[in-house]
């Protein structure tokens, strides 16, 4: 009970002070040119630097030259450094998704002193296979069976992409449509389609007392969903991107639920008192406003820069709906690289919704995104909660480095506290969750970031675990 | 299934057939001798300055040249893995070629010698000559390779940024995503790093007491 009170009262708001803190963090670095071009340094000669005459490119076929250069800071006239290569290589990498390789020599310029620098372009096919794995917060593990990418050219072509989804407790398809496909400053529009059939979990006492007492049981029902959303985008210095948009849901739950352990089926009318009248069929619409920024170095290996997302919903009957309610929610991520792949990383997320809020628009807490420690979802009671904050810090050590590339193994040790509340009741510091724990993330080729978290609960769960090993994709955030 | 498989195929391979152009130098001739405490090669060459690598020294930029060699026992014995490189630099204002190795630096007149020193290494140290002791045959074997501005290490961050291109992210779920056309078009063609190195030139098992003996021979 001690332990408890001292986490909640310190640790809990030292963690969100910290990813608060951590929102207003250092603009995009340049991880990757750092540990590349340090030992060879400038082409300095006797003090004389190298000057960039021009950039000349070969192989590129579909791609414009145009698209290409306009990728590039480096400009005539400025000083040519090893370093300033490596970052116009990623320049160019990075500038459009045709763009497979890129190799960088140099030749003489014009005048002495001055530098002609030729890419040598590789380019990929438009038409992309793709295959998979993904994990959804709520829905677990999937495996994408199936997927069809048809890639942009010019900067004005659109980008659709189509997948088949199969996973444990998610079977689907979705699709999805934007114009401009490309991460081109300036307007577009796009669309996304979905019909899923999800099996949700949730925890709650047996229906059948008399067998189970008052332990808490996982239980599984099936929904399908379709949904439409259609948008307007506006993008912004590559790193920023706002959506505003209609969104149209419908949600179909099955009258039944089964125990997950044993598979017995129960009928609608043995759910929870709170859930009994929160499920129905219901058909959603309304608005959604999304804004994204992201000055993260690399993506999946992430030492410096920020992740930030605003997204905003309001629903309404008007568009043919059956719910009226608004849902507001807030994720930023730091990291701060300490050098050698070593990072601290940070991250704050929360959210609200309004009453009248759909069952499944609820928000879950619990598992390796979420609070790691804790069993998935096992953190929120059967109705769902209606807000929620989580916060975490996380120190990334490599224990087998690969050079210059992200470590092959890494180690990582965690803290992570949230809390989930119910409108109308108070909120108290008794109810934060925290744990902490290590883990290990194996960079495997293809396979990207795979690992395991092992969480320790600091403070008392629904399944009263000592700890929990949960498996991961790429890091937690 | 065949048809799709096919047409996966034929979908990537415009892919690789437009992978960048492979000059790649080929290791001639290849000797190994000992002083007593130290067991060194020499290393004969071909295609070591192709006309990238060229215009890169000429430009004012460095190439660097890497020598990678694998030394192992027969049976359950020692196995070493080692790089050398050198750093091919050209002054454009004095008009002066040099070749490092880091520790020293010699100057050279014309991209015609730094041709010749570079195909022709010599005195490169391997191991100590005493870690070979008991008689056990062994075999080494080198391969080197000749890139612009950094070595194949100073292109790796990027090489995996390709491979990891395919993550993809949302709020609520993640996804490693696989592009089976990268994934087909790799096992159709060289890797980058391949690509510009030599091929293998291994020297045939020795026993420890025929390696030539040159006393004082370092240099």
């Amino acid at each position: 009970m001690m332990k408890q009170t001292i986490l909640n009262r310190y640790i809990a708001p030292l963690l969100l002070l910290t990813a608060l803190v951590a929102c207003g963090c250092p603009a995009r670095g340049n991880a990757a040119g750092n540990d590349t071009t340090s030992a060879t340094g400038q082409a300095m000669h006797g003090g004389r630097a190298l000057l960039l005459d021009k950039v000349i490119f070969t192989g590129n076929r579909l791609i414009s030259e145009e698209t290409l250069r306009g990728a590039l800071e480096l400009q005539p006239g400025d000083t040519v450094t090893i370093a300033a290569l490596a970052r116009a290589r990623l320049d160019v990498l990075y500038s459009h998704p045709l763009v497979r390789d890129v190799r960088v020599s140099t030749l003489p310029g014009q005048r002495l002193g001055y530098v002609t620098v030729e890419m040598e372009i590789t380019e990929r096919s438009r038409a992309a296979f793709e295959t998979g794995f993904g994990y959804h917060d709520i829905y677990g593990w999937f495996l994408t069976v199936a997927g069809l990418r048809w890639q942009p050219v010019k900067s004005s072509d659109s980008m659709w992409r189509a997948g088949v989804r199969i996973g444990f407790h998610l079977t689907g398809l979705d699709a999805d449509w934007e114009k401009p496909g490309m991460l081109e400053n300036g307007a577009g529009a796009g669309a996304r389609f979905w019909v899923y059939n999800q099996e949700h979990l949730f925890y709650g006492p047996s229906p059948k007392p008399q067998e189970g007492g008052q332990a808490q049981l996982e239980f599984r029902q099936n929904i399908s969903r379709a949904g439409l959303e259609l948008y307007l985008l506006y993008r912004q210095e590559r790193t920023t991107r706002f959506t505003f948009g209609l969104r149209a849901e419908k949600i179909d739950p099955d009258t039944t639920f089964k125990d997950a352990e044993t598979g017995e089926k129960y009928p609608g009318s043995d759910l929870p008192p709170s859930m009994r009248q929160a499920i129905r069929r219901t058909a959603i619409t309304g608005f959604q406003f999304r804004m994204v920024r992201d000055t993260r170095d690399l993506q999946a290996w992430p030492r410096a820069g920020s992740f930030t997302s605003l997204s905003l919903q309001a629903n309404t009957e008007l568009l043919g709906g059956d719910e009226i309610f608004t849902k507001a929610e807030f994720d930023t991520r730091f990291y701060l690289g300490t050098g050698s792949w070593r990072s601290i990383n940070g991250r704050l997320k929360a959210g609200i919704t309004s009453s009248g809020t759909p069952y499944y628009d609820k928000y879950f807490i619990g598992g390796i995104y979420s609070i790691r420690g804790f069993a998935e979802l096992s953190l929120t009671p059967p109705r769902g909660h209606d807000g929620f904050w989580l916060a975490g810090m996380e120190w990334r050590v490599p224990l087998i480095p690969s050079g210059s590339k992200p470590p092959r193994l890494t180690g990582l040790l965690f803290i992570d506290a949230g809390q989930g509340w119910l409108r109308g009741e108070p909120l108290t510091t008794s109810t934060i969750r925290s744990a902490a724990g290590y883990g290990f993330r194996l960079r495997l080729p293809w396979l990207g970031m795979l690992g395991i978290d092992v969480g320790v609960p600091l403070s008392e769960g629904t399944t009263d675990e000592q700890f929990r090993i949960h498996g991961a994709i790429g890091f937690s955030y | 299934m065949t048809v799709v498989g096919t047409g996966l195929i034929l979908a990537a391979l415009p892919a690789s057939a437009r992978a960048p152009s492979s000059e790649r130098p080929v290791i001639r001739d290849a000797r190994i001798y000992t002083d007593g405490s130290i067991l060194f090669c020499d290393l004969t060459s071909s295609g070591m300055l192709s006309d990238r690598i060229t215009g890169t020294v000429k430009s004012g930029l460095p190439a660097v040249v890497e020598l990678f060699y694998h030394l192992k026992t027969k049976g359950r014995g020692i196995s070493v893995e080692g790089i050398h490189s050198w750093s091919l630099r050209y002054d454009v204002w004095e008009d002066i070629y040099s070749v490092s190795d880091g520790d020293t630096t010699v100057t050279i007149e014309s991209i015609e010698a730094m041709d010749n020193m570079i195909s022709r290494l010599k005195g490169i140290s391997l191991i100590p000559f005493s870690r070979l002791t008991g008689g056990k045959r062994f075999m080494v074997k080198f391969s080197i390779a000749v890139n612009p501005l950094s070595g194949s290490e100073g292109e790796q961050v990027e090489g995996w940024i390709e491979e990891s291109a395919g993550v993809r992210q949302e709020s609520s779920w993640r996804e490693q995503v696989l592009n089976v056309n990268d994934l087909i078009s790799n096992l159709f063609s060289k890797s980058r790093d391949a690509a510009s190195r030599s091929e293998w030139f291994e020297i045939e098992s020795a026993a420890p007491e025929q390696v030539e003996r040159i006393p004082g021979r370092n240099d």
